[in-house]
């Protein structure tokens, strides 16, 4: 966008031209389109500099993302037991960006994400996000089974967000002939999370761990 | 959510399509110089619905110094005999086209280890008998192609180390498992599969076995002995209990959602009143008393022989016909309960409906609660 700014003695005018020009200078390097990888995580630390986060504009960036295979080859490790968590940027404590790989009909168990942001984008194959409802609290004895809110379905590219205030998700490959590949974005990172019983909507904590970081196994217990 | 990595030296590689990128826009041309190098031939996504011959032996000069052939993601329908010439091949990769047959020359490719081809159109006309020739074959995946039955001739292949079968249409497994020791994988997930033979007990390297997305009700109790098995996927069944004998492997991850688990304490199920036979194998073996065949004929020999001891480890009794289906809830990690399917020899024999895996309080029961090794075996075990 270009404007021609007009020299004129008016105070104001001038005062407002200076806060325009401001602007244009400090974002004109930032393109809301990464092309990369890299640019994605340049644009993050940017978005995370002060604390004040701005989700709309993350949601956007994850979603203009286009990426290719090459960059996000050193996070791509399938195990034929479980889906694979690879850390691809622990930023700065602030959010943790991380590629994870689900082999033919891997999925996770229903959890929820510890009063952090959670968005999720498909950069292979189709996942199945089902959202369930927070159990009901009706006491230590009750078993009720989950109700289920709604189940979408993701891929090329596509981003979901999640938080706690949205409820709980269960991921899953629906497919049993190909892998998918999911890059996450958690603000801020977190450990430990609670799954849940999808048939008497009981739960237990669990710690959350990596596979790999920075393209490195990590070592397994 | 722990991940425990398998103890296999290797990653899985996963299927992944190096070029299966969906903003891939870059320009697909037919012939590019990398086409051979070294070892490999490199013919994917050229767009090709015939592979020709005469072109292919123009461009690949000493087919059998090839070991590595790339023709996945193009629209073949099936490859010509002269695929024979590539005698040093090692991996064929064919997934992604529209192969209706495979030429029978393939088995004469006496150095295959690998052999991809999934997603294609393949029935169970389309596989050719002298398959089971390849019997070096290590690596076989026929994933997402029309096979209605399980292919025989997979169980000539005695050095199989995987298998692929997803996404087919097979309802029947035949009992013939036995000759594939060798296999660490198996994974026949997204079929119509609605019983698990009891020759999948033989399958003694097998680590990862994948029955979701079938019709399945339960399981052999061959079952417990396969001894390395780490993995058990069985989401997206018809599950409503579990054979016990699931405590005795060693998994890692068992995967249960979407199965109509019971959730509560079920009601007695059928109990068959028992024969008079049976009472009377049930005395002899109860009270140890001797038999022989000079004293009874051979088929009361093979009966008495045959007693199944009751599971409550408080009843030294046995049953033969007539057994009591008990549904009994293993309390998981203090939090889940699993509904394992007993057998016992009567009613009587059934003590409290939920027992304690862990190790401490145990307020309704004092009999029968299993060693605290098995707590602990099961805290990575990823339910639901």
């Amino acid at each position: 966008m270009t404007e021609t700014l007009l020299n004129t003695n008016m105070h104001d005018i001038h005062d407002i031209q200076l806060i325009r020009q401001k602007y244009v200078d400090n974002t004109a390097h930032l393109s809301t389109h990464p092309k990369s990888l890299n640019e994605l995580i340049e644009l993050l630390y940017e978005a995370f500099a002060t604390n004040d986060v701005n989700i709309d504009y993350v949601h956007t960036i994850m979603n203009n993302y286009k990426g290719n295979v090459k960059e996000w080859a050193p996070f791509l490790k399938f195990q034929p037991n479980k889906y694979t968590r690879n850390l691809v940027d622990a930023g700065n404590g602030k959010f943790n960006l991380m590629i994870l790989c689900w082999a033919e009909s891997q999925g996770s168990s229903i959890h929820d994400h510890t009063n952090s942001h959670c968005f999720m984008k498909c950069i292979q194959g189709t996942l199945v996000e089902t959202k369930y409802a927070w159990p009901k609290d009706g006491g230590e004895n009750t078993e009720t089974p989950m109700e289920i809110i709604s189940r979408t379905e993701l891929k090329d590219g596509k981003v979901a967000y999640i938080n706690d205030s949205i409820g709980l998700h269960r991921v899953e490959n629906p497919s049993h002939t190909d892998t998918a590949v999911t890059l996450h974005l958690y603000v801020p990172p977190y450990s430990h999370c609670s799954v849940f019983d999808e048939r008497t909507g009981r739960t237990k904590e669990a710690h959350v761990t990596f596979y790999s970081i920075n393209g490195l196994l990590t070592t397994s217990e | 959510m722990a991940a425990a990595a398998l103890t296999t030296a290797e990653d899985y590689e996963g299927d992944y399509d190096l070029d299966d990128d969906f903003d891939d826009d870059e320009d697909d041309c037919n012939f590019s110089s990398e086409t051979v190098l070294g070892d490999t031939v490199d013919y994917s996504h050229r767009n090709i619905s015939i592979l020709d011959p005469n072109e292919l032996l123009t461009l690949v000069k000493n087919p059998n110094r090839i070991k590595n052939f790339q023709l996945n993601s193009n629209q073949l329908l099936t490859l010509p005999s002269q695929i024979e010439q590539f005698q040093s091949l090692v991996t064929m990769e064919l997934s992604n086209n529209q192969l209706v047959q495979l030429p029978a020359e393939l088995s004469l490719l006496k150095n295959l280890k690998n052999l991809y081809l999934k997603n294609n159109s393949l029935d169970d006309f389309s596989l050719p008998k002298e398959l089971e020739l390849l019997k070096q074959l290590e690596v076989i995946n026929l994933g997402g192609n029309r096979l209605k039955q399980f292919p025989y001739q997979l169980f000539q292949m005695i050095n199989l180390k995987e298998v692929y079968l997803g996404s087919n249409q097979i309802a029947f497994l035949p009992d013939l498992f036995q000759t594939l020791i060798k296999v660490e994988v198996l994974y026949m997930g997204g079929n119509q599969i609605g019983n698990v033979p009891d020759s999948i007990g033989y399958m003694r390297s097998l680590v990862v076995l994948n029955l979701s997305g079938n019709r399945l009700r339960t399981l052999p109790r061959s079952i417990s002995r396969l001894g390395r098995l780490k993995s058990l996927s069985l989401h997206n069944n018809q599950f409503s209990a579990l054979p016990p004998d699931i405590i005795r492997l060693d998994l890692q991850e068992l995967s249960l959602r979407n199965n109509p688990l019971v959730v509560r304490f079920v009601r007695d199920l059928t109990y068959d009143v028992p024969t008079l036979k049976e009472l009377a194998g049930r005395t002899i073996k109860l009270h140890k008393i001797c038999y022989d065949d000079q004293s009874i004929p051979r088929s009361l020999i093979e009966y008495l022989n045959a007693a199944k001891s009751c599971l409550n480890p408080k009843c030294k009794g046995v049953y033969f016909e007539s057994c009591h289906k008990n549904i009994k809830f293993v309390d998981f990690c203090g939090k889940f309960y699993l509904p394992l399917l007993q057998f016992l020899c009567s009613p009587a024999c059934t003590s409290t409906p939920t027992f304690q895996m862990t190790s401490s309080d145990s307020d309704d029961n004092s009999d029968d609660v299993p060693n605290k090794d098995m707590s602990s075996k099961f805290k990575k075990v990823l339910l639901g």
